[in-house]
């Protein structure tokens, strides 16, 4: 490998650029069909399009010294305004490191293009007065293109070359977007001592051509035939896709395709393994001063916890009495990564450290008194799906303590300060993850049906002569419901009644409003809440809706048709008893039936007992979410489902007088 | 022009930073100063030194006492940067309840990214949100900020809601010639001036202010706290002089900014005249050149330098056909003037729930540029940043306020038009076939304007017309639609729903009053509201709906007809049966007829919005013959 690298190395005959073909046209050049286009044929309605997006890579002899060969990309880009709200497609943002000049964009050239009133196209050169850099943060840049004369119909066009000093990851190439692509193609043109493997997130159809060639390539100048190897991705008519309600990381939507360097092939079999296995990663990671060494420090100061601890008989006890002193003493000073910052000693000390510092803190004195615990490596919901065949640590945003029990095991996050221990937090439930296990690490999905968002409801009313209702909700809420409610109503009390108890309930006057285990992490979380109502009047008939204190006021699934997940994480189960005493002198016209309904699948169900005693009425209501995601394919039910749940718990209790 | 920076909380200000460690262990803080606090300004001192027209010096030394995690927003330090206002040395302390400094910050450990949503800009923010698990906590802020340029100066932001004040103050140095002009707002707090070699010391002091509650909806934050305004009288900005002490002198000095920005290329005056030729009057004339704006240039905001305050040349938005609101503003009147028609470029402070500048205190309070024409007599204001406004209507964006029009006098102080409830209008006619199944179709006649109108609905996806339609509008969640119209505001809506009853009991059906429900927002609730609500808009909402009963129904029951009135809103609504045609109609109307709503209101207003919602819980009752 050495030898290799050390020799400048330039090819001759680099990527040809990018191809005249029928789906793209020549730079500067477009079909006038392309200007008239009203609509999308396989996304109708959408408010821009992008004709096409081509991009090509290859390598080039490097120019800072520590690195032998830089990565070329050219990109070029073309879309179609179609709308108004479209417009904001023809401001283009390229973002790039500009720290040390590790990246560069060149040769920047833009268009816009319109029809004039003769019908014949105009093209207006994008100046440089209109291409701004605009600084971000120290190390990132975005080249901004404010395109000239644009509007609903017009098209814009640009494309650039992108220097990057290395030779070891090609960046990822997305073939779809938040708005539809008509065409993409991605060219890759590297040497065939560079084996990457190309990780495909796809599921579209996509056209492959593969291509080895031979070339000439000066290698500190003198030139050798070495092969080329070239494959062209191409793939047409793929939709929009926007964030949707419940949706999890959009990436894991957009097709795409990643690389990665995984052999260095310098020919006759001599085969270079690159650090490409999860045991290497795993080895290097144990290694690396801002992860595994963190892990073997001695922190001062926690003789009294440890000895405490240490007290503790019971082993479940025993970690959660180490689990709350630390999330008790730690606060957060940033998120979402899987290296210490400053360490754990200095984390530990200010009572202030990042995610990965503070469950390092937790692991470790977990070690110290005994019990077994390691990191697990995850990737949050919203930071999109692992995939275990690509060995790139950045797949990955958290690090949590995975602690193996007797009747399974606990992943602990001590930055939450809520989570009813040993719940798995929700960011992660139902994701992989990587346990960091000698030799080579394990994956485990983390799956766990025995906890859900679970509600439970006890709705009390007694109604007197004159139609006032006086009544009692009061509602625990367990496992996921419990972190997500004892979550807001800590951060602010006051909003969380306005907002959950006051606000939705025009006609309730609320007399009053206990919270139960506020404060406390085990406990399920409840909220009691005093009210009066009135019975509404219409001719005869007295009658009211009982559908209050629930989750389930309207439908947030209004839309006919879903690209993405609905993504819960957890299952859901809500019981709610209704019992409603009526004064003498009245009766019961009409309530609420039984009945059970469920999606064609079962994976949803509601169910509804009822029964009354001539002045006592009984309601037992049962909504089961029996999976903790449900795909496109079964939104059309789902939504249906969802949207006849509440009109059945708006089913009023009629009454007349005898 | 450029966004302010509201600040969470006040800068505040340093007279010297020496020995102070000791100094943060406080003694027992009293109940008058705990009372609703959840933070407290233990010691504030903020300096503003006046060198010279384009020079300053502003220093903050501030001591707050973080008591609980709902206060914190306090433990948060935010401050912009740019070229007219550089953020200098940061230093900032934290500290355990025993006085034991825990951390320290300089500049480099705060988080600096571009500020403002604007496509370009050169002003950047410096952030950090300390954090603890340990209450109270308390934060020590030292920084300093040079002034290159005064267009604006720092204001003393006294106090912030659930912040209570133990002592604070702000002292301004200005050269005595030279002086500046003040102004107090939501509070009575007079300067001690002394004299100082040349120099005039203004200071101003509060000791013990107890914390007072956050209202929700209330007039925008900058407006809503107790705050001393400063301003200069002389200024410079990027070697710009101008004078600030009057609203013409202002105007001047914008006016200056302005020169020579609206040259047009003669063959543009040309094709503007021809677009117009055939126009009979001048208000044409202006609609024909707006709305060619509105369909051949867009907004894009570009912010660099004194380019957050100078507008881009006619020409340059001419070739881009792009600029942000000042830029297209000029453009615009460059437009009108080539073709004779007199224009004033007007600065405002746009939002719904700004306060007017004030007449008698001059100040640079602007964040946006419009356009007034004048037009004998018949004043036109334009929006032109809006590619989809009415010609002539600016809405509560820029409606209420008063404007600086830029005039060959100078800055000329006038007010914009006053919002008003038929500006902003849903109009809906339902006609529902109810079947006896319970299912229906259902015709619609739906007229929309001002911020009711949308004006992508006609060529929206299909689901976001039903998002519109469902969550803007308030319609009964169809099964199916179909929704026709000519230009955007006017619709037939045709929708299909399988079960149009709220609910069915034996052989009633128990309906909906209406096909809309015309309020569903819930709004805070409060006894003792301080603030006056702001609205959006003041709006009226009608709808009639008429249900043709299946043959074999007949109505049984109606709620009586409804009025409820407050101040400023009214609703009524009654609910009939046309025996002959075997139908109910209701008709109902809800108006809002303005948007401030006094604090002694309140109260009155929420119950009435709590009336209107409830009755759409009332139901017309019909059973089977």
């Amino acid at each position: 490998m050495k030898k290799i690298i050390l020799y400048s190395f330039l090819m001759l005959l680099t990527a040809s650029g990018i191809q005249a073909q029928k789906n793209v046209s020549p730079f500067g050049k477009i079909d006038v069909e392309d200007l008239k286009m009203l609509d999308v044929s396989f996304d109708p309605g959408a408010e821009a399009v992008v004709l096409f997006d081509v991009g090509n890579v290859y390598y080039d002899r490097g120019t800072q010294g520590i690195t032998w060969f830089k990565t070329m990309y050219n990109r070029r880009t073309r879309i179609k305004i179609l709308k108004d709200k479209g417009m904001s497609y023809a401001n283009v943002e390229i973002p790039f490191y500009n720290y040390n000049n590790d990246e560069k964009i060149t040769n920047i050239e833009a268009v816009t293009y319109n029809l004039d009133e003769n019908g014949k196209v105009k093209t207006t050169d994008v100046s440089k007065s209109s291409i701004y850099i605009k600084k971000i943060n120290r190390r990132y840049s975005r080249l901004v293109i404010a395109f000239p004369e644009v509007k609903p119909g017009s098209v814009i066009e640009y494309k650039y070359k992108l220097e990057r000093e290395t030779w070891t990851d090609l960046k990822t190439w997305y073939f779809q977007s938040s708005i539809p692509t008509r065409y993409s193609e991605f060219e890759f043109e590297i040497p065939g001592l560079f084996r990457f493997e190309a990780l495909p997130n796809i599921v579209d159809n996509i056209d492959v051509k593969s291509k080895v060639s031979r070339q000439s390539v000066d290698i500190s100048g003198e030139l050798y035939d070495i092969d080329v190897i070239k494959k062209t991705y191409v793939m047409k008519n793929l939709v929009g896709i926007k964030r949707e309600p419940f949706s999890p990381a959009l990436k894991d939507y957009h097709q795409r395709l990643e690389f990665q360097l995984s052999q260095l092939d310098f020919g006759n079999g001599n085969v270079k393994e690159l650090a490409a296995s999860w045991k290497q990663r795993l080895e290097d990671l144990n290694k690396f001063e801002d992860f595994g060494q963190q892990l073997e420090k001695n922190l001062v100061g926690t003789e009294t916890i440890l000895s405490q601890a240490s007290i503790i008989t019971n082993e479940r006890e025993k970690i959660k009495y180490i689990f709350n002193a630390v999330r008790k003493k730690m606060s957060l000073s940033y998120d979402e990564s899987i290296y210490t910052d400053e360490g754990i000693s200095k984390a530990w000390n200010n009572g202030q450290g990042n995610n990965a510092e503070i469950n390092f803190i937790l692991i470790n004195l977990l070690n110290k008194i005994g019990i077994k615990a390691m990191p697990i490596l995850l990737s949050t919901r919203d930071h999109g799906v692992i995939n275990p065949s690509y060995t790139f640590l950045s797949q990955f945003n958290a690090v949590m303590a995975y602690v193996p029990a007797s009747n399974g095991y606990y992943i602990l996050d001590a930055t939450n300060k809520t989570i009813p221990y040993p719940l798995i937090p929700r960011e992660v439930v139902s994701t992989k993850g990587l346990i960091l296990q000698q030799p080579a690490g394990r994956w485990i999905d983390l799956i766990d049906n025995s906890h859900k968002y679970r509600v439970t409801t006890i709705l009390q009313e007694t109604i007197d002569e004159n139609g006032l209702i006086t009544g009692t909700s009061t509602i625990n809420y367990d496992d996921y419901a419990k972190s997500e409610k004892q979550t807001s109503y800590l951060k602010d009390p006051a909003a969380y009644k306005d907002v959950e108890v006051v606000r939705p309930y025009p006609s309730v006057n609320i007399t009053k409003v206990d919270y139960v285990n506020a404060d406390k992490d085990s406990l399920g979380f409840s909220q009691v809440v005093n009210f009066t109502s009135q019975l509404t009047k219409t001719g005869d008939y007295y009658y009211f809706n009982q559908n209050v204190f629930t989750e389930f006021l309207s439908s947030p699934f209004i839309d006919d048709s879903r690209l993405t997940d609905i993504d819960y994480g957890f299952q859901q189960e809500y019981i709610i008893y209704t019992n409603v005493k009526i004064p003498e002198g009245f009766i019961f016209e009409s309530y609420p039936k039984s009945i059970v309904l469920q999606t064609a699948d079962r994976s949803v169900n509601f169910s509804r007992v009822s029964g009354d005693n001539g002045n006592m009425l009984n309601l037992k209501i049962d909504i089961n979410f029996k999976r903790n995601f449900y795909t496109p394919e079964q939104y059309p039910d789902f939504k249906e489902f969802y949207k006849a749940v509440i009109k059945n718990l708006n089913e009023q209790i009629v009454m007349k007088k005898k | 022009m450029k966004l302010f920076i509201l600040y969470i909380f006040s800068l505040l200000v340093l007279t010297e930073t020496s020995a102070q460690q000791s100094a943060i262990v406080k003694e027992i803080i009293p109940l008058s100063l705990r009372q609703n606090a959840h933070a407290i300004v233990q010691e504030s001192n903020e300096l503003f030194e006046i060198k010279s027209k384009s020079k300053a010096y502003y220093s903050v030394h501030q001591v707050i006492t973080v008591l609980d995690e709902q206060g914190k927003d306090y433990l948060r330090f935010i401050e912009y940067s740019d070229k007219f206002h550089q953020l200098q040395d940061v230093e900032i302390r934290m500290f355990d309840a025993q006085g034991n400094q825990q951390k320290k910050y300089s500049k480099k450990d705060l988080i600096s990214f571009y500020a403002g949503d604007g496509l370009v800009t050169d002003t950047r923010l410096y952030v950090q949100q300390f954090s603890t698990s340990v209450y109270p906590v308390t934060v020590q802020f030292d920084y300093q900020v040079k002034y290159d340029g005064l267009l604006h100066m720092p204001s003393y932001d006294i106090q912030q809601p659930l912040m209570s004040v133990k002592s604070s103050s702000f002292t301004c140095i200005v050269d005595e010639n030279a002086d500046i002009r003040y102004r107090a707002q939501n509070v009575n707090l007079l300067p001690e001036v002394s004299f100082q070699k040349g120099n005039k010391v203004y200071k101003w002091s509060v000791q013990n202010l107890p914390a007072f509650l956050y209202e929700e909806g209330g007039i925008s934050a900058e407006s809503s706290y107790p705050r001393i305004l400063i301003a200069p009288n002389a200024f410079e900005l990027d070697g710009y002089d101008g004078n600030m002490s009057s609203w013409e002198k202002f105007g001047e000095w914008y006016r200056k900014l302005a020169t020579n920005m609206d040259k047009l290329p003669a063959d543009r005056v040309q094709f503007l005249n021809n677009l117009v030729r055939n126009a009979d009057s001048d208000k044409d004339k202006a609609r024909l050149i707006y709305e060619y704006l509105q369909q051949n240039f867009r907004y894009v905001s570009i912010q660099l330098g004194i380019g957050g305050y100078k507008p881009f040349s006619a020409s340059f938005v001419d070739d881009k056909k792009y600029g942000d609101c000042k830029a297209l503003s000029n453009y615009m009147q460059a437009c009108l003037a080539a073709i004779g028609i007199k224009s004033y470029q007007a600065l405002i402070n746009a939002t719904y729930n700004k306060k007017p500048v004030e007449p008698s205190f001059p100040f640079q309070g602007f964040n946006h540029v419009i356009l007034c024409v004048p037009l004998n007599k018949d004043t036109t204001w334009l929006e032109c940043t809006s590619n989809t406004s009415e010609f002539g209507v600016l809405g509560s964006f820029t409606e209420n306020r008063n404007a600086l029009l830029i005039t060959e006098e100078g800055g000329k102080l006038t007010a914009t038009p006053r919002s008003k409830s038929s500006s902003n209008t849903q109009t809906t006619h339902a006609i529902i076939h109810l079947n006896e199944d319970g299912s229906g179709q259902i015709n619609t006649h739906l007229v929309t304007t001002g911020s009711y109108h949308s004006s992508s609905f006609l060529t929206d996806k299909k689901d976001d017309q039903k998002n519109y339609l469902v969550i803007q509008s308030g319609f009964l969640l169809p099964d199916n639609f179909d929704v026709k119209g000519n230009k955007n505001g006017v619709y037939d809506v045709a929708l299909e729903m399988e079960k149009v009853p709220d609910f069915v009991a034996g052989s009633k059906m128990f309906l909906h009053p209406r096909i809309t429900q015309l309020w569903r927002a819930s709004l805070p609730v409060s006894d003792n509201r301080t603030k006056d609500f702001y609205f959006q808009d003041p709006f009226i909402k009608s709808d009639t709906t008429e249900y043709l009963l299946p043959a074999g129904y007949i109505m049984e029951a109606l709620p009586p007809a409804k009025n409820f009135n407050f101040d400023y809103g009214n609703f009524q609504a009654a609910y009939n049966y046309d025996a002959g045609a075997n139908k109910i109609i209701t008709v109902s109307r809800l108006e809002l007829t303005r948007h401030i709503i006094p604090a002694d209101k309140y109260k009155s207003m929420t119950r009435f919005f709590n009336n209107v919602r409830a009755e759409f819980g009332e139901k017309l009752v019909i059973k089977r013959k």
